[in-house]
């Protein structure tokens, strides 16, 4: 059996051109009347690769306004409910292990114990300083990702959803420090995050036709109910559960605070030092290069190691395997760690991984104005990301987990501490034995590496867990 | 860091069953055991394992000291090892399809018995609280630094 795309909600395979993104968390106070809602919001979700307002789709036509729709546990729990899909074998009370336990048990939601510890959630980082009103998920059932083409657009569909919303008895769980009330952001010019590096030019190039090409992924890595030998998705089985999942996606939403007056710090502190090592490159356009896995044009540091190349170079075909120890782009940098890509993995990660390192979609955008230079002004900023894939602990945990410590290869036991070592753009600093230095081959045989003290460049304000239906699964839960 | 594993499952004491722990007890040291040994020794992550019936034949123990986070392997041994935890699971109630990573996760949770104490290291256990002690005599050395340092050694 293979994925229809046009069951598999738009925002998780193509790509929007709108510029302006809010999420909004509604909380489901009567079940029966938060379907009304969704009947009439859900009915108009794209699916399929070129829904319209997609780079795929017509680029001039007119950008109308378009959501999709995320839940978590307990509001999937409660739309079930209301469905009565106890009788089509979808009792919520009964879920068990269909489903995967990090997606439907407190004890270990995101914010819990368990999965804290196992992240590496601390200092600031902690959920006791997530979201604004404290880390409890039951404020929140539903996600409603809108996207518009202006501000406009955006003011006048945030007033109809809102003034639906509340008719509809939803409760919208609000964020009083954003200018919309709500998770909200915006494609920034020329694709430019806080840091100064462009984003958006690494793509999951989905293999939906199974045809094993180097360089596509499999649409396992995405979508449930399509579990394989090499893919042990939850439900494993076939029944209600693997038919209600099926096209749809885990939806992991990061909160995440950019520091970028720390950053720019860090690089204008280090650039003395840095710049016997630069070459031609400016020292600090160097350090930030080295750190991050690209230029800050988005050129990868694999094709063009010496200095950014003019034009920028888009390309994404590239790997390390002809790079093991990190000369032209260092095993810690933030790309690689993300995506070793072609990097050799330890064996157990080979097993667990058998067709190469866990992948995530990426969608998400950019909150809070831009800052140039060294001093902090005080205002929030960052990037909202939504990270779509179909294990929630093997892949976007595993990689959580591996930004905070880099023991994922055997590549790393090559350097002083590699295995105790961090992603240099990401990671608590004070994670208990963790070698917050950065870690940056010197390029000449025998030079020591470049190892400067690392700081928390970005912290966690949130994580949360949710779960996209598919089209038809959606009209479901609404109650069609 | 180090995390202790005490597996510990309450045998069936019906003739079947019984039979069938004999018979994993017999077959153990040729079939089983280099099994283990081989799947343990490539993953570079436990130091110690062993499986143990206790008392008269009433439970069976799986003890492992091993590294890493309690979440990240789960599923490596689970894939690595099927047929064998299959085997030693059908010994008591409530057995889980190893085929299933949500099952063999929740069974192997539940059936990890707290060892006394508190850790020292900073340890947490599958709930994320304090662990239980586990003494270490090299201060929780992973087993990837202590054999990258008997290599280094070996070379000298």
């Amino acid at each position: 059996m293979k994925p229809d795309p046009k069951n598999v909600q738009s925002l998780f395979i193509a790509r929007y051109r709108h510029k302006f993104r809010v999420v909004l968390l509604f909380r489901i106070d009567d079940p029966a009347t938060a379907q009304g809602f969704l009947q009439r919001w859900a009915a108009n979700v794209n699916g399929g690769l070129s829904p319209a307002g997609s780079y795929a789709a017509d680029v001039e036509a007119q950008l109308d306004p378009v959501c999709h729709f995320a839940f978590n546990w307990p509001g999937i729990s409660l739309l079930l409910k209301e469905r009565a899909a106890t009788a089509q074998g979808l009792d919520p009370d009964e879920v068990g292990t269909n489903l995967e336990q990090f997606f439907t048990e407190e004890d270990h939601a995101p914010n819990s114990n368990s999965v804290v510890a196992s992240l590496d959630m601390k200092g600031m980082n902690a959920p006791e300083n997530w979201w604004t009103a404290g880390a409890d998920q039951s404020a929140f059932h539903i996600a409603m990702l809108c996207y518009f083409a202006d501000a406009a657009q955006k003011f006048q569909g945030l007033g109809k959803i809102r003034a639906d919303a509340e008719a509809s008895g939803l409760e919208e769980w609000q964020f009083p420090d954003f200018d919309d009330k709500a998770l909200s952001g915006e494609v920034p010019a020329g694709g430019i995050l806080h840091f100064g590096f462009r984003d958006g030019i690494s793509k999951v190039d989905i293999d939906w036709e199974e045809t094993g090409t180097p360089g596509k992924s499999d649409f396992r890595e995405l979508l449930l109910g399509y579990p394989s030998s090499d893919y042990r998705i939850s439900p494993v089985d076939p029944g209600p559960w693997n038919d209600f999942v099926r096209d749809g996606t885990y939806l992991n939403l990061a909160w995440l605070y950019q520091d970028v007056a720390a950053f720019n710090r860090f690089l204008r502190d280090h650039r003395n030092v840095t710049a016997p090592l630069s070459g031609q490159a400016d020292p600090e356009e160097w350090l930030a290069a080295k750190m991050m896995g690209r230029w800050r044009d988005g050129s990868a540091l694999a094709l063009h190691p010496e200095r950014m190349p003019e034009p920028w170079d888009p390309s994404n075909n590239f790997g390390y395997r002809s790079d093991p120890e990190g000369e032209r782009t260092p095993l810690h940098s933030h790309i690689r760690v993300c995506n070793p890509r072609d990097q050799g993995l330890t064996h157990v990660n080979d097993r667990r991984f058998p067709k190469g390192p866990p992948r995530l979609i990426r969608r998400g955008f950019s909150y809070g104005p831009p800052l140039e230079g060294t001093e902090d002004d005080g205002k929030d900023r960052g990037l909202v990301g939504l990270f779509a894939c179909a294990r929630i602990n093997e892949q976007f945990y595993s990689v959580v987990r591996w930004i905070q410590k880099t023991d994922f290869s055997d590549h790393f036991d090559t350097i002083r501490r590699g295995r105790k070592r961090q992603d240099m753009m990401f990671g608590f600093r004070g994670k208990r034995q963790a070698e917050a230095t950065t870690y940056i081959p010197a390029g000449s045989a025998g030079a020591a590496p470049l190892e400067l003290p690392l700081k928390d460049f970005i912290r966690y304000k949130g994580i949360a867990v949710f779960f996209a239906p598919s089209v038809k699964s959606l009209k479901y839960l609404s109650g069609s | 860091m180090t995390h202790p594993l005490t597996l510990t499952l309450k045998i069936k004491q019906d003739p079947e069953t019984l039979a069938a722990l004999n018979d994993l007890k017999e077959n153990f040291a040729e079939h089983i055991q280099p099994k283990i040994e081989e799947a343990l020794r490539k993953s570079k992550l436990v130091h110690f394992a062993r499986v143990v019936v206790i008392g008269d034949n009433e439970y069976i123990q799986v003890i492992t000291e091993y590294d890493g986070d309690h979440f990240e392997y789960t599923e490596f041994f689970r894939d690595a090892l099927t047929p064998i935890f299959a085997k030693i699971f059908s010994l008591a109630d409530g057995v889980p399809d190893v085929d299933n990573p949500a099952e063999f996760f929740e069974f192997s949770k539940n059936a990890n018995v707290r060892t006394l104490g508190l850790s020292t290291d900073g340890a947490t256990d599958m709930h994320g609280n304090q662990a239980g002690w586990l003494f270490s005599a090299y201060n929780h050395a992973e087993v990837r630094d202590i054999l990258g340092a008997l290599q280094r050694d070996a070379a000298e």
